[in-house]
């Protein structure tokens, strides 16, 4: 980039502080094990041994949020439960992410008809970065919501000032 | 001067790592041993009977095999075959024995879950990534044969919604040979007779079988305790009283009779018994039409039917009841987590946290049972 | 035993409390009197012959009232009805039912007992003390459909919130519009 490129031996690497900060915190994404219901099971299987989510660097799932990043809203959430969502959410230190993960965290699935006690959808507490759809997704599918959410990492502004 | 002790109440939140899903326990503790505990659930209540009200009787089926979401298949089974005997509804021989085979092995998977999670509770992390990948192949033919890896919507009042893929039969008698039968023999030696997991497990969280009984304990956990009853056997429905089988019951080889360790047994020796009626399901299977029996509108006649199955948690039981039309004006799903968790207040009485964690992963729930 | 012996040995004891058995071909259900409830249930546990000492479940039930079908006049070759037709009888009561799904393992037979109550205010005694299993059951009874247990210990609501409004599986339920979460009024029903 710049003036610097091609300058030295090819063991000295130029970039800007942003995509260095980003490609640190998009490489070592550390996940809140918050398995609700059926997706959990297809989150723990992506992290298992066939679909490896560790290749990916997001396979440390840390059990209390005050030490995590990522919360994979994995499965339905319900009213009673809505309200500790929105706790542990609280609790995650910045910079914090959130896939909703599942046709039922994402609007309240096949249970948004009569359903009198699901909540139509984590993002009326929550905010939201990635959806993933399906019931349950696939793990790939997991995988793809996870590499997306690696590009809108890699998108953000940290030291540049916004234009 | 007397020392001033108080009981402490420790929350073992909805979000926890052992709690296998979203159960809030409320432990009260004097000093580290346990003096109560108070379970609360409802945290995944997804209004399952509401929804099988407004329904069609195919239409009940998604919502159904979303209960006990490791084990679809059986949940499945139950509900078909309460809406066939409500509605005097017969299946062909090829149709009756590929539900067995398909709901044994959804068990054997579900099994295999059980190691994982319960290895994972008691600290082995390694039984975990071993018992997936068997897992995975047995979602393979899942998938193979309805489309979905975990919640299959594949049995249909009548019949099965697809018919086996060519060479299908073939292939899982070749896994069950070839990779987990030698499996299982390497889970053996890795957790089961392991001395670590037997101090963890026996003699913990003795249940008697007057308790069983009187808390309305099924499955693996009543065979735990010393009570040879198996509902595929006792009450037998679909295929199973042409097959042949054992029931291991707990004879507290490690420790006492119905402790933590018995129930690990139970299931694994479990395993072994449904490779067998898989074998003997898959031999001799008849050509059919899986699908001829399957009626274009289902309206059965008015009535009410309670009908028990074994689920690989206990007993599961579907009261129906009908009122001629195309809804079911009630469906209501008996989980066997519901009942076998009532009893954890009366079984962790004076024991320590961590065995608290052992005795919840011995009860195998799902909380998508127990909510409903 | 079978369910016709059961039945007479029950009436024997108990006259005017045992009503009709209901579905005699698929799951007999013996309709028993809410007053008398607790020491039917009792008997059924204790006596040596029925011995159900295995609650499997009780299910709550509401049970919107019959309506009578009207009956289409009777019409001639000549298209001119020739009857009036009968005046619309009014529905019956509208009632909530619990039905107690029992199980003998000394004798393997089962008994199902079915209690009819009327909708407002339903009552009828606990067995949680008779077996130990119906604690949970009840509680969901209570929660779901609004069924009250009298002597039951810890009568709570078990898979709702503490501070839900109404009983979910009553067939007139109109879920309510907002819930407090964290502070926040959030919206229950879907849409927006």
């Amino acid at each position: 980039m710049g003036v610097l490129e091609h300058r030295f031996d090819d063991n000295v690497l130029t970039t800007t502080a942003d995509g260095f900060i980003n490609w640190a915190r998009k490489s070592s994404i550390w996940p809140m094990g918050f398995g609700l219901a059926c997706c959990a099971i297809e989150m723990m299987a992506t992290s298992a041994s066939r679909y490896d989510l560790d290749r990916f660097g997001a396979s440390v799932f840390r059990a209390s949020p005050r030490q995590s990043d990522l919360m994979i809203v994995s499965g339905t959430v319900t009213i009673k439960m809505a309200s500790r969502v929105k706790r542990l959410y609280d609790q995650m230190p910045e910079p914090k992410y959130v896939i909703a993960m599942g046709s039922c965290a994402t609007s309240g699935g096949p249970y948004w008809h009569h359903g009198y006690h699901v909540l139509k959808g984590v993002d009326r507490v929550v905010p939201v970065d990635i959806y993933v759809p399906g019931c349950p997704p696939r793990p790939e599918a997991l995988i793809e919501g996870v590499l997306q959410l690696q590009k809108k990492i890699m998108r953000q502004r940290v030291l540049r000032k916004t234009a | 001067m007397p020392l001033r002790t108080e009981e402490m109440v420790l929350n073992m939140g909805p979000q926890h790592p052992s709690t296998h899903g979203v159960l809030r326990l409320e432990v009260v503790t004097d000093g580290e041993l346990i003096v109560e505990v108070h379970p609360h659930i409802g945290y995944l209540h997804r209004c399952f009977e509401k929804h099988a009200e407004n329904m069609t009787y195919q239409q009940v089926i998604p919502y159904v095999d979303r209960m006990d979401y490791l084990a679809s298949m059986n949940d499945e089974f139950g509900y078909v075959v309460a809406v066939e005997r409500l509605m005097g509804l017969k299946v062909n021989e090829r149709v009756e024995r590929l539900r067995v085979v398909f709901a044994e092995l959804n068990r054997i998977a579900s099994h295999l879950m059980f190691f994982a999670s319960y290895g994972l509770d008691v600290g082995a992390q390694t039984p975990f990534l071993w018992s997936f990948r068997d897992r995975e192949e047995i979602l393979k033919v899942f998938e193979e044969v309805s489309g979905a890896r975990l919640l299959y919507n594949y049995y249909r009042v009548g019949g099965l919604a697809f018919d086996l893929t060519p060479g299908m039969r073939e292939r899982i008698l070749d896994f069950l040979q070839r990779q987990l039968e030698p499996h299982m023999r390497e889970l053996d030696d890795l957790l089961t007779y392991n001395k670590i997991f037997i101090q963890r497990t026996a003699n913990v969280g003795t249940i008697s079988a007057e308790d069983a009984i009187a808390y309305g304990i099924t499955g693996p956990m009543l065979r735990a305790s010393g009570l040879d009853w198996d509902t595929r056997r006792d009450e037998p429905y679909s295929f199973y009283p042409k097959l042949r089988f054992n029931i291991p019951v707990g004879r507290g080889e490690m420790g006492t009779v119905g402790d933590c360790w018995d129930r690990y047994i139970i299931r694994r020796r479990e395993v072994d018994e449904s490779i067998s009626l898989i074998r003997q399901c898959l031999d001799g299977l008849p050509e059919g039409d899986v699908t001829e029996a399957i009626p274009r509108n289902v309206r059965p006649p008015e009535g009410e039917v309670y009908m028990r199955t074994e689920n690989p948690r206990g007993e599961l039981g579907y009261f129906v009841k009908s009122d001629g039309s195309t809804n079911p004006v009630r469906v209501k799903a008996r989980a066997p987590s519901f009942c076998n968790l009532s009893i954890v207040n009366h079984v962790a009485r004076n024991v320590l946290v961590a065995d608290l964690v052992a005795i919840l992963g011995s009860l195998d729930i799902v909380l998508g049972e127990v909510d409903r | 035993m079978d369910t016709g012996a059961i039945v007479a040995k029950l009436k024997e004891r108990f006259a005017e409390a045992i009503g009709e058995v209901l579905y005699p071909n698929l799951d007999p259900q013996i309709v028993v009197d809410a007053q008398n409830f607790r020491e039917v249930a009792e008997f059924v546990r204790n006596d040596p012959d029925i011995a159900c000492d295995w609650l499997m479940c009780i299910t709550g039930l509401d049970l919107p009232p019959q309506e009578k079908k009207k009956k289409p006049a009777k019409k001639t070759k000549d298209e001119q009805p020739v009857e009036e037709p009968p005046e619309e009888e009014p529905p019956g009561p509208y009632q909530v039912a619990a039905i107690y799904h029992l199980y003998s393992m000394k004798h393997r037979h089962r008994v199902t007992l079915r209690v009819v109550m009327e909708r407002e205010g339903p009552h009828v005694a606990s067995v949680a003390g008779i077996w130990p299993a119906a604690n949970w059951h009840e509680r969901e009874a209570y929660d779901l459909v609004g069924i009250v247990f009298d002597g039951h210990p810890d009568l709570r609501r078990i898979l709702l919130p503490d501070d839900w409004e109404g009983h979910p599986l009553r067939k007139d339920y109109v879920v309510q519009d907002t819930y407090e979460i964290e502070g926040e009024q959030v919206r229950v029903p879907r849409g927006w």
